[in-house]
């Protein structure tokens, strides 16, 4: 088994060092099918078969002969309404039976469709049907049980290796939920970008659907818990890293947790609309810059050469096998003939496009100089020569590229004049259109940014050194005595001026610290986010399942040695009895590789979807979890998987198409062979491992933008070799969170390292926003200043600390005791307890008593307006 | 509220304004011929926030047999509501034969809950599937199924309900109905003389098929299509009967009637 592994990594590791050219989509998931795909390994393929007889036995049981498209509308839903009481009955082969059918209608009644549109036919209408019959919430009571009765008999045997016969009914159920929770999460996504066909009936329907269950996970899950479906996710994970239950199907568990926040918090569009109408709260002005709809038309940049890996190709192997990689790779050019065409246009563009980049931000450029030239005070005044020699660099650098790269084809020869021109007159248009995003940007991609404490060091900076004083705390408009050019400049960063959401979280929790009582929740909305709900769900045990998370995610990043005490990951995929067959063992190298796969591509998108959502919420919860983080070293995690060698990790065979479901059991099954299985399937790319990747590097660039002292823990960690290996993956998005994360630690990597990186300097320039203030390219004074990570931690600590005990604990113990206004609410009133408060006499005879205490008296209330000084001292006294 | 003896007789035009005023709540301590002693009102006139319990109690009080009747949807009436109403009177209805039933049935006669024995039922009440005796399966599964209905989760409002709440009618049927069946095939005299009375299974076998809860062939107690004749020849004697056997189980009810005339005593002292 180890074996296979093995050498299946050695072949991807051989495969080729270099990424060839492909479109790449960032999403929140991956398609329907292949989420669905993904769900199953393929171990479990016998089960698709069982799934199909249980349904089949009980559907000839009632309805004779028939099969369930034969059904009317009302006998299928009988039919449901029937399963679903039989998974109820105590004899345990009639409930597992009813629950495999109900799983065989989730599964789209494979055997009677005959391609993959009818599949999707039955699919829709299936999930619709059960989820009418209120089968989520059965099956979820369902799967509570089959946990509770496995706490009973837990085996804390650590030796022993769990297979897919012990969670054999707990997989059932939760494919059940998995695939009613997904089908109704991304239909509608899957409808828009076209890739299903539903009537305008069915849209509606999985609308209204969408919007019932995505409140039912919002609030606590069954009638009788007050807990959330996901944090009862979280809390199975635990168990499994901590008091041993391996026979749960871990896979499983993370892929559901991650749909469940997936589906309640929101995707990426949501979570940019959420960041605005915060900002709108908080009286910001709303960002139009969708950093997804920038990346995705980013182009890539060509990747930087890397000197070591040249060094060691010269050192390490004899001539001959550097001709073979030539030949090999000119032999899969001529395999695909029509690639090599497109390749080499899109190589043209590449070229080209570098080339008008590099003119038009040489316009760019002047243009900024020449509105604010003199407003760069003297100390950046070199910048406009050194802005022209890294252009030169550019250039020189970018033909060195061509030069060095010794695997690619023959570079294009330079760039005609007439497209020249064009880009030079687009970059004109791109000046005068300011900011439009809809423009292919032949400018830089986005709109530099400065932070208003940046703009106030930057003015003490010119008080100082005109006025010859400077700490005017906090004036950010008094220009007497500065100079035209600074007024320019001041002008400058004023337009370009940007206030984060965090800084006015951050400013409002100072405030309540200083006046905690009149201070008022500005975003009072947020008590009813989705975020919200689940931060305060997680809240105490969220350290503990960051580092189950970041344990497992140890132990699925591949090439690691198993150790003693490391998971088992694969209950849901060993079989019983491993077969010595070469083309199962085979199978099983891949499955297992595959599960690992798709285990971090789970992980990745749980972290990096609560970071992102907790920090729209408020910036403490994410400060809070990323922390923890970071004190369960995550950091240096995420650096070590992208030591491995990361193209072939993207380029992994680990699949294979006509395993995955549906294909495995719709239409006649073609034979496979081992020789099939090691060659795995066309694609340039593994969707999954890009998207971890994206993931990680994402995850990564959170945890450490702003933070002086973690992005210190990248340069002693050495990240930068590592990033720089990205970079050589020719895709947009995934070089730009590695830049990014490069042009935070430049000023710490040394003049030397920069000259020696010029192409990756000038793509850093290309690629990633520019603050106008931050001297990223040329700094180095920073270094001698001092950095202590723990007091910089503590500091965060201390404020995160202070919030929560203000948001979450002041019920139990408050700041002020006896500030705590009293509750006068009526309704609290009536739904305390208040046997024994009144006597039992009273309780009995108070009727009595409001006969003779108040029908009885008559009260004057017209006293109370006449003007009588009598009455008036009645009623006052 | 306390006084609405002293209108009597005083003022003849207001006899009309008297059954306006009329307190529709059962006192503690009131004996079984004040039950529920006041006339009926239309739907549209009743103004509380709980008119469809009170118009479904007033159908029924009025002939429980005539099944047909109780479960006409009125009109202009939300179906989700009248359901959940429905349901919500079922359980509560199904308390009385419950409390029959206990003095026979008890966990050392019938140890598991079941109908035909064919199969035995899973209590959904605890952490673990159990096979409950089959009283304290009825009792768990009456426990669970007003738990449910009174959650604010799912049911914060009985006037405006959400449709995922409508859908959790289904499986709250399904399980009140094991209740009907054990009732049928171990317990047929208590069954009978009970069914006879309120035609409760009658009713609701009519109203599962009827909005499609449950299927056909799960219902396996056979209900009798002429009881409607006999129902008009309801015995006095029985409607005392039955009375008594509504009392027995009065705690919940009273408690819904506390609401029920909750507004109307706030309104007079304001008036």
């Amino acid at each position: 088994m180890k074996d296979i592994g093995a050498r299946r990594n050695r072949r991807d590791s051989d495969a080729s060092a270099e990424v060839p050219d492909f479109s790449f989509d960032y999403n929140d998931s991956d398609t329907l099918d292949n989420e669905i795909a993904e769900w199953y390994t393929y171990s479990e393929e016998p089960e698709f078969v069982w799934n199909l007889n249980a349904f089949n036995d009980l559907l000839n049981k009632h309805y004779a002969g028939k099969k369930w498209k034969d059904l009317d509308v009302k006998e299928k839903k009988s039919h449901v309404l029937r399963l679903l009481d039989y998974t109820e009955i105590g004899d345990k082969k009639t409930r597992d039976n009813a629950c495999r059918s109900i799983l065989y209608l989730c599964q789209g009644t494979f055997s009677e469709t005959e391609n993959i549109n009818e599949y999707h036919t039955n699919l829709f209408e299936n999930i619709s049907l059960l989820f009418d019959c209120d089968t989520f919430t059965v099956f979820l009571e369902l799967f509570t049980f089959e946990i509770n009765n496995l706490n009973e008999n837990i085996s804390v045997d650590s030796k022993y290796a769990p297979c897919i016969a012990d969670n054999v009914d707990m997989r059932v159920i939760l494919s059940v939920l998995y695939t009613i929770l997904e089908v109704i999460r991304s239909f509608e996504n899957e409808y828009n970008s076209k890739r299903i066909f539903a009537n305008q009936q069915m849209v509606l329907k999985y609308q209204s659907m969408r919007s019932q269950l995505n409140n039912e996970l919002n609030k606590p899950m069954l009638a009788r818990s007050n807990e959330l479906l996901s944090s009862y996710l979280f809390q199975l994970i635990n168990k499994f890293c901590n008091q041993n239950i391996i026979v749960l199907p871990i896979k499983k568990i993370i892929l559901f947790l991650w749909k469940c926040l997936l589906f309640t918090l929101g995707g990426l569009d949501e979570a940019f609309c959420l960041k605005n109408n915060y900002r709108k709260l908080f009286n910001l002005p709303i960002i139009n810059e969708n950093p997804m709809i920038i990346l995705s038309q980013m182009l890539p940049a060509t990747p930087p050469p890397n000197p070591v890996d040249i060094a060691n190709e010269f050192q390490f192997s004899n001539p001959n096998s550097l001709y073979k990689r030539k030949k090999n790779t000119s032999e899969t050019n001529n395999s695909t003939n029509g690639l090599t065409k497109q390749t080499k246009g899109i190589d043209n563009d590449d070229l080209s496009l570098t080339n008008g980049i590099n003119n038009s931000s040489g316009r760019v450029t002047q243009f900024v100089l020449s509105t604010s030239n003199d407003t760069i005070d003297s100390e950046n005044s070199d910048q406009i020569g050194m802005e022209t020699d890294k252009k030169e660099d550019n250039e020189s650098s970018s033909v060195d590229d061509s030069e060095n790269n010794t695997t690619r084809p023959g570079s294009p020869p330079p760039v005609p004049n007439e497209e020249q021109k064009k880009v030079l007159e687009a970059a004109n248009d791109a000046l005068s259109i300011k900011f439009n995003l809809s423009y292919q940007t032949k400018s830089l991609p986005w709109q530099p940014k400065v932070r208003s404490s940046e703009l106030e060091a930057f003015l003490d900076q010119e008080r100082k050194k005109f006025l010859g004083y400077g700490d005017l705390s906090n004036d950010l408009d008094t220009l007497v005595g500065l100079p035209n050019p600074i007024h320019e400049s001041v002008r400058i960063l004023r337009q370009h001026l940007y206030n984060s959401l965090a800084d006015e979280q951050i400013k409002l929790e100072e405030k309540f610290l200083k006046y905690p009582l009149s201070t008022k929740e500005i975003n009072s909305l947020a008590l009813e986010s989705p975020a919200e709900i689940l931060f305060s769900n997680l809240l105490t045990n969220l350290p503990q399942y960051l580092i189950c998370l970041l344990k497992i995610l140890l132990t699925s990043v591949p090439q690691t040695r198993p150790k003693n005490d490391s998971l088992q990951i694969m209950s849901d995929l060993f079989p019983e009895e491993l077969s010595g067959s070469h083309y199962l063992t085979i199978k099983l190298g891949i499955d297992t590789n595959r599960h690992k796969e798709i285990i971090i591509k789970a992980i990745s998108a749980i972290l990096l979807l609560l970071l992102k959502h907790f920090k729209i919420n408020h910036v403490y919860q994410f400060e809070f979890m990323s922390q923890h983080l970071l004190f369960a070293n995550c950091v240096p995690l995420i650096l070590k998987f992208f030591n491995l060698n990361i193209s072939s990790f993207i380029q992994s065979k680990n699949n294979n198409q006509q395993l995955d479901f549906p294909n495995c059991v719709i239409g006649t099954q073609a034979e496979i062979d081992a020789e099939d299985l090691e060659n795995g399937d066309m694609s340039i790319f593994r969707w999954r491992n890009v998207f971890s990747c994206i993931n990680l590097l994402r995850i990564l660039n959170k945890l450490t933008k702003y933070k002086r002292s973690r992005v210190m823990m990248l340069v002693i960690f050495k990240s930068a070799p590592i990033l720089k290996k990205i970079l050589r993956i020719k895709q947009a998005m995934l070089q730009y969170y590695a830049l990014k994360l490069l042009k935070m630690q430049t000023r710490h990597l040394g003049r030397q390292w920069r000259k020696t990186n010029m192409s990756t300097m000038s793509a850093i320039y290309q690629k990633v926003r520019h603050r106008l203030n931050d001297d990223w390219a040329f700094g180095n004074e920073q270094e001698t200043q001092g950095w202590d990570f723990q007091s910089d931690e503590c500091a965060i600590r201390n404020k995160i600390d202070k919030y929560i005990q203000r948001k979450y604990k002041s019920q139990e113990e408050p700041l002020y005791p006896d500030y705590v206004p009293s509750d006068n609410s009526f309704f609290n009133c009536v739904k305390n307890d208040v046997e024994g408060l009144i006597p039992e006499d009273f309780e009995n005879n108070y009727e009595q008593w409001l006969e003779e205490e108040v029908f009885s008296n008559e009260i004057k209330w017209d006293s109370l307006i006449t003007n009588d000084n009598q009455s008036n001292s009645l009623i006052l006294f | 509220m306390v006084k609405q003896d002293s209108y009597d007789g005083e003022f003849d035009e207001l006899n009309n304004v008297k059954s306006l005023l009329f307190i529709r709540r059962n006192r503690p301590g009131c004996s079984a011929k004040k039950w529920n002693d006041w006339p009926d009102e239309d739907l549209e006139e009743m103004e509380s926030t709980l008119a469809v319990q009170q118009y479904i109690q007033q159908l029924i009080k009025r002939n429980p047999n005539d099944v047909e009747t109780i479960l006409q949807l009125p009109d202009q009436q939300d179906e989700g509501v009248w359901k959940y109403e429905h349901v919500r009177q079922f359980c509560l209805d199904l308390n009385l034969i419950t409390v029959r039933l206990q003095q026979e049935c008890t966990p050392t006669t019938c140890t598991q809950m079941t109908a035909t024995e064919q199969w035995i039922f899973l209590c959904a009440a605890h952490k673990n599937p159990k096979e409950c005796s089959a009283i304290d399966y009825t009792r768990h599964t009456l426990d669970g199924a007003a738990c449910l209905l009174n959650s604010s989760r799912y049911f914060p409002s009985r006037v405006n309900l959400k449709d995922s709440s409508v859908q959790k009618l289904g499986s709250v049927c399904r399980r009140i109905y094991r209740i009907f069946s054990h009732a049928y095939f171990h317990h047929r005299p208590i069954y009978d003389h009970f069914e006879k009375e309120t035609s409760l299974c009658k009713r609701f076998t009519k109203f599962v098929t009827k909005y499609d809860l449950m299927t056909s062939d799960s219902l396996i107690v056979p209900i009798d299509e002429e009881t409607n004749d006999l129902c008009s020849s309801n015995t006095e004697s029985d409607k005392n009967e039955q009375i008594s056997s509504i009392q027995e189980n009065n705690l919940e009810k009273t408690q819904i009637e506390n609401e029920n005339s909750y507004h109307k005593p706030s309104d007079e002292s304001e008036a």
